[in-house]
């Protein structure tokens, strides 16, 4: 019946979508080849590189206001040898990770509860989303006077601005546990603690982990942004103390550490993710 | 060995069926409210199912059948008349009863193995007796190199094999089935219809199937209720007394043309 007349037709589909990837591929040739996506950022960087280091050089920016990028490379090499800068990686680190991990918790266990509850969900769901209307770095100042000029303000600071993507996504994946798989469950007389254990909570946990991806990058801001408002410690607080003193060209190279910092801590939950959630991009199906 | 060629398990109303059969449904009622109307998913509908025998609903989409598997499986309370499953009442959790969906429903994080044995945990019981029959069941439907394997892994076919070995792990004595196969393509599907009926020509299971599919249900069943929509009731029963073992054969036979023009026929009603 069916078979018959869609059989051929596949036949004929599947050379035409190998030259269409042979198309592709003749395309890309022309913009770079296989090493494109390697050499293209490369060049960017030379340029907009050199072109800062000439236009600096020239004294169209004065270099209080744009270090020169020679400047900022040896301030790099410079610090790198320090100890002290070293102590300040080592505390913005520990305040995000800190943050993160607390921040993370608090959000999945509240959202677990407000998913699992008619009450909770109706009755803290409309505070939560009214306390994410508050922007939270405004609440650094507040945390300082309650936590002190230590890295606890830090790690509050860090939680507070974390927490709401871990829980919104910890929410829609318990929502959105598959249905046919619950019914099934039930009808084989599985509990609630079943259904949760074994079905909902890694089909959230899945969901879960882009929350905890995009609450790191928050929390190094809630971090630095604590250390901005009072802090003796830390690479936001080495940023500040830098730019007072008008040494901006190590300012800067703080800066391309804190690029690499927060890339690293990104970098490093992604691995997590492919180690735990081995079966990403699979449902229950 | 029962004979399945003679229709003694024939047309047998709810009301003189005594302890014979394995599932009994008596003037079942199912009512859904919409915001705007309520909708009879199905009205007055009766039929048994007896020990031993693969029984199929077919009928045309919204007739209900998948509404009533679900009231006998005991996940949904009918609204009016009564459900029995061996005698008592139906509910969830029966030891009893296996269950096979049209999706396989098979976890992604757990492997094949793992996912067959999920019925051993949810009834609570150790696990380990359970992989030795599990195993022995992804023998039966051709999964022996999968046990390991995840899900995502396995194409279509393989999936509902995986499903079909978790539907006979805890060797239930009644098999619930809702549109197992639907999904899959036309060759997949044949190949398997055959393969369940070669399975419960050797284990001989009470079976309640749901198709809209006539010629699945023909291939697998001894007997077919026809379900009809608006609201869902049933219009007919077809003894499907062809010979068994079930074989590809069998579709271009005479008598395989007759009986797929009787269901036709009460379909059309």
């Amino acid at each position: 019946m069916r078979t018959t007349s869609s059989t051929p037709i596949e036949f004929e589909t599947e050379p035409n979508g190998r030259q269409l990837e042979g198309g592709d591929a003749a395309y890309a040739a022309t913009r770079g080849g296989r090493y494109g996506k390697f050499i293209w950022p490369v060049v960017v960087f030379v340029l907009v590189v050199g072109a800062g280091e000439t236009l600096t050089r020239a004294e169209v920016f004065n270099r209080f206001i744009l270090p020169r990028p020679s400047a900022i490379a040896s301030a790099m090499v410079e610090l790198a040898g320090e100890s002290f800068f070293w102590d300040a990686v080592r505390v913005t680190v520990l305040e995000t990770t800190a943050g993160w991990a607390l921040g993370s918790i608090v959000g999945f266990i509240l959202g677990a509860a407000i998913a699992s509850s008619t009450v909770l969900r109706q009755g803290l769901y409309p505070y939560v989303v009214l306390f994410q209307g508050l922007p939270k770095v405004a609440l650094a100042p507040v945390f300082v006077v309650w936590f002190g000029f230590g890295i606890s303000s830090k790690i509050v600071m860090a939680a507070a601005i974390c927490f709401f993507p871990l829980l919104v996504n910890t929410i829609s994946g318990l929502d959105s546990v598959n249905a046919d798989a619950k019914s099934f469950m039930e009808a084989y007389g599985a509990s609630k603690r079943h259904v949760f254990m074994k079905l909902s909570l890694p089909e959230a946990l899945t969901s879960a982990f882009a929350g905890l991806k995009t609450g790191m990058s928050f929390a190094l801001v809630g971090a630095i942004v604590g250390e901005f408002v009072g802090a003796q410690e830390g690479m936001g607080s080495l940023i500040a103390t830098f730019n007072f003193g008008l040494q901006v060209d190590s300012a800067f190279a703080v800066l391309v550490y804190l690029t690499l910092v927060g890339l690293i801590l990104y970098l490093a939950i992604e691995w997590l993710e492919q180690k735990i959630i081995f079966w990403r991009g699979h449902g229950v199906a | 060995m029962r004979d399945l060629t003679s229709p003694a398990v024939g047309k047998t109303s709810p009301a003189e069926a005594g302890s014979a059969h394995s599932i009994g449904v008596a003037h079942v009622g199912k009512r859904y409210r919409t915001e705007t109307r309520t909708v009879d998913a199905v009205r007055d509908v009766s039929f048994v199912v007896n020990r031993g025998e693969f029984v199929s609903l077919v009928g045309p989409s919204g007739c209900g059948k998948s509404t009533l598997l679900k009231m006998v499986a005991g996940i949904l309370p009918p609204d009016a008349g009564t459900i029995t499953v061996l005698g008592q009442k139906a509910r969830p959790g029966r030891r009893e009863v296996g269950l096979m969906f049209q999706t396989s429903i098979l976890f992604p994080w757990r492997n094949v193995l793992k996912n067959v044995i999920l019925p051993f945990e949810l009834f609570g019981e150790n696990t380990d007796e359970g992989k030795h029959k599990a195993l022995e069941l992804l023998r039966l439907v051709g999964l022996e190199d999968c046990a390991d394997i995840y899900p995502w892994e396995l194409s279509g076919g393989m999936r509902q094999r995986a499903s079909l070995a978790r539907l006979l792990v805890t060797e239930p004595d009644i098999l619930l089935m809702d549109e197992p196969l639907a999904a899959l393509d036309e060759l997949t599907r044949e190949r398997l219809e055959f393969e369940i009926a070669r399975i419960q020509e050797k284990l001989k299971k009470t079976a309640l199937y749901v198709t809209h599919d006539i010629k699945e249900a023909l291939i697998l069943s001894d007997r077919i209720v026809v379900l009809q929509t608006n609201p869902g009731r049933v219009t007919g029963e077809v003894v499907a007394d062809l010979p068994r073992p079930r074989r590809p054969e069998l579709i271009d036979s005479d008598e395989f043309a007759h009986k797929l023009k009787e269901v036709r026929d009460l379909l059309r009603l």
